[in-house]
């Protein structure tokens, strides 16, 4: 169907065959035609079987200031006048039309063709499909009209405003020639005025009002008139409704021999953008103070290992350079032993069972020295879940660790001096005993068999001596037995009830000395002791009391208890004679202590008191005024 | 009561041994004394009256802290000869640790802990559990 006529042919440039149609059409149908032939209006034919054929009516080219179309090639000139990407367009709304075969409606587009001067012209067609004899659609017949620009410019942006609008993107434009301004109904929002708000091009300019933006933007703006620079800038801009917010404003002139004849653009809300930025750049600029400055070693590391970025401490803490740090990986200076309890942390990391972990290893300095490290290690993963790098902490533990380890030695060789002096202790009270015992048989025999030699003063007193010995290693025994005690012998023992039982056992001495005691022990109350334990301090104590009271008034004792958090405190407290407690300090519960002359006292029940009370996790403390009275506190865990 | 025929005693401290001798003949205690210094002797004495099947002591006194082998290692080494049932050991020691005290109980051929020195009272005690 397409003829071909070719270049070398100046008969067929002049008339090509859809050309030759029309004006067959036209012949048959003059007086239709006739009201085509108007100023502003152009007609054109298009072979449908063949998109890429289509004529224009000469008024047309001539409307775009293509003055002799006779250069150009008829069939194809079109489409080399048209914006490139309509071609595509204007097809695909062919095929759409003619796919839609049953619609009555006229075919309709907007095409951009560009002016023999450059500019862009919007083109509004109409076309009629022409039907063959059988029936099927072969050409279409219709017109253009070259719109007025306000007009072009309401349809063009009906089809932006509804691909912008969700981008809160508002167009303008400003006819120079007529001083219109053209604002669509977003750019109105952003300048916060109503929908039927019309400025001119200085009323535009007030929106910035905050010096240097004003100037800044009013030069920009003549700059394009000017000299036609496109611009693309970022302003704060002062709605006349609502708060300051910041706007990107595009602006496009557009020239004719030189002179700008109007320029147009887009306007977009970008606050929260610009907003959200800025705090990202502040806390940014936060991150990688606190990462350079901060007093412990920090690093972004990669996932396999390698330093991305390393701050000053990690570097003075490991000896190396920013440089020679980041072209190693952390499993390169991390001691061996602790090189697989990090590497199975990681890798739970990136197996998403866990987002950071801790924990204490060694790296090695660059000096070969082991650092002692607290290494702190959290994921950081990017929008989809998935890891990026790591953010490791890295605090410097050596000096700590070193003294951790010299207190555990410290406390080890303690141990085994401890351990030594309790073995020592059971050896020597054991040889002891067993010379004091042969010495307790022999006198035992002597008197026996050679009852007459004891008549004499010297065996009384070895007698007498070998009975004090015996007693000293009775009582040693005592201590180191108190020691070796275990705590899983404690029970809980009613406390009322062992005193009720020690006062009984003291009670010829009660009521031989008139001795008024007040027992204020809840009744319920229980301490975790050894019974032994707590019917010997029990007794001792108030013994004490007895045989230290003051011979010129009634002894009173009272009993009672006081507790804090951590222990139940008994109080037992007479009215006797009272010790120095400032100046006895050091020797007041000390082994063959007295601070009375009374001939009972010897000095070791205290001692062995207070070794009872301690070995159990208790304390015991004394508070006394000479003359006036004496507090012991025995302290009871709870 | 009805005396011990023979009682043997394990101990290395000759003063003990004397003293203890001397007591045992005032408390009328036994016929014949045994007496070993320590427990390795008492180990080859004791397995040489069981080969030859000669007359066991009845109650042995053992100690605890002895040279060569102490008290502990005799009554390992005196289970594993065949001494009668009907033989009492005592151990008799200066030690008052408990974990002696309580060690002592994990042998059933030991009757009883006895702490040093030995009196007639406590030979008495023994006379007694032997007449029993």
């Amino acid at each position: 169907m397409r003829h071909n006529n070719g270049l070398s042919n100046p008969e067929s440039l002049l008339m090509n065959y859809l050309e030759e149609e029309i004006t067959e059409l036209k012949r048959l149908n003059p007086d239709a035609f006739k009201l085509l032939d108007s100023e502003h209006i152009a007609y054109w034919i298009w072979n449908i079987e063949n998109f890429d054929d289509c004529w224009y009516q000469d008024s047309f080219w001539l409307s775009l200031g293509y003055t002799d179309r006779q250069k150009f090639d008829v069939n194809t000139f079109w489409k080399s006048t048209l914006f490139p990407e309509d071609i595509e367009y204007s097809f695909k709304n062919l095929q759409t039309f003619l796919e839609l075969q049953n619609s009555e409606d006229d075919f309709e587009q907007l095409l951009r063709y560009y002016h023999a001067n450059g500019d862009i012209q919007w083109i509004k067609s109409k076309g009629k499909l022409l039907y063959n004899v059988k029936g099927k659609p072969i050409r279409m017949l219709g017109i253009c009209q070259k719109k007025e620009r306000i007009q072009y410019l309401q349809d063009y942006k009906n089809l932006l405003e509804q691909t912008v609008s969700s981008a809160k993107i508002g167009l303008w434009e400003v006819d120079l020639n007529t001083q219109i301004v053209f604002w669509s109904d977003i750019t109105k929002e952003i300048h916060g005025v109503s929908q039927d708000y019309e400025g001119t091009m200085d009323e535009a300019l007030q929106f910035y009002e905050d010096e240097p933006t004003q100037t800044f933007v009013t030069e920009t703006f003549k700059k394009a008139i000017n000299e036609g620079l496109k611009y693309d800038i970022q302003v704060k801009l002062k709605p006349k409704t609502g708060a300051i917010k910041w706007v990107r404003a595009i602006g496009i002139p557009v020239m004719k021999n030189n002179v700008c004849i109007r320029i147009y653009g887009l306007i977009q809300d970008i606050d929260k953008e610009v907003l959200y930025q800025k705090e990202l750049e502040h806390k940014e600029a936060l991150f990688r103070r606190t990462f350079e400055y901060a007093s412990i070693g920090m690093a972004l590391v990669g996932l396999k290992g390698e330093w991305l970025e390393v701050n000053n401490s990690l570097c003075n803490m490991l000896g190396y350079s920013k440089e020679e740090l980041t072209a190693i990986t952390f499993q390169d200076i991390t001691h061996p032993a602790d090189l697989d309890s990090d590497l199975n942390l990681l890798h739970e990391v990136l197996d998403g069972k866990r987002n950071s972990y801790q924990l204490e290893k060694r790296y090695f300095h660059k000096n070969g020295e082991i650092v002692w490290a607290l290494l702190a290690v959290s994921v950081i993963k990017d929008k989809d879940k998935k890891p990026m790098h790591f953010v490791s902490q890295i605090t410097d533990i050596t000096k700590r660790k070193l003294a951790l380890q010299k207190i555990e030695s410290l406390l080890e060789i303690t141990q085994n001096q401890n351990d030594r002096l309790l073995n020592f202790a059971h050896i020597v009270s054991h040889n002891l005993r067993s010379h004091t015992g042969n010495l307790t048989m022999l006198l035992d025999l002597m008197k026996i068999e050679m009852p007459e030699s004891t008549n004499n003063e010297f065996y009384s007193m070895i007698n007498q001596a070998v009975d004090n010995l015996s007693e000293t290693i009775t009582h040693l025994n005592e201590v180191i037995l108190v020691h070796s005690k275990k705590k899983d012998d404690l029970i809980e023992l009613n406390l009322n009830d062992f005193s009720k039982k020690a006062l009984t056992n003291l009670n010829a001495q009660l009521i031989e000395h008139n001795v008024t005691v007040n027992n204020k022990i809840p009744k319920t109350l229980t301490v975790k002791f050894i019974p032994a334990y707590l019917d010997s301090t029990l007794l001792n104590l108030l013994s004490n009391a007895i045989k230290y009271r003051d011979y010129n008034r009634p002894l009173i004792i009272d009993l009672f208890i006081e507790s804090n958090d951590v222990f139940d405190i008994l109080h037992i407290k007479d009215n006797g004679l009272g010790i120095d407690v400032e100046s006895n300090k050091e020797r007041l519960f000390g082994m063959y202590k007295t601070f009375h002359n009374n001939p009972e006292a010897r000095g070791i029940g205290l001692f062995i008191t207070k070794n009872q009370v301690e070995a159990l996790n208790g304390k015991i403390e004394v508070e006394s005024e000479p003359g006036v009275q004496t507090t012991f506190k025995v302290y009871f865990k709870r | 009561m009805k005396k011990v025929n023979t009682a043997c005693i394990i101990d290395d401290d000759p003063i003990f041994v004397f003293g203890t001798k001397k007591i045992m003949e005032i408390a009328n205690f036994c016929n014949n004394i045994l007496i070993f210094n320590n427990g390795a002797e008492a180990y080859e004495g004791l397995k040489t009256l069981v080969e030859q099947k000669k007359e066991l002591p009845e109650v042995i006194l053992l100690d605890l802290n002895m040279p060569i082998m102490d008290g502990w290692q005799f009554l390992e080494k005196i289970t594993t000869i065949n001494i009668p049932e009907s033989i009492t050991i005592y151990i008799v020691t200066s030690s008052i640790n408990p974990a002696d005290i309580e060690r002592s109980k994990k042998y059933n051929r030991v009757n009883k802990y006895i702490v040093k020195p030995i009196t007639i009272d406590k030979l008495k005690d023994i006379l007694e559990s032997y007449n029993a």
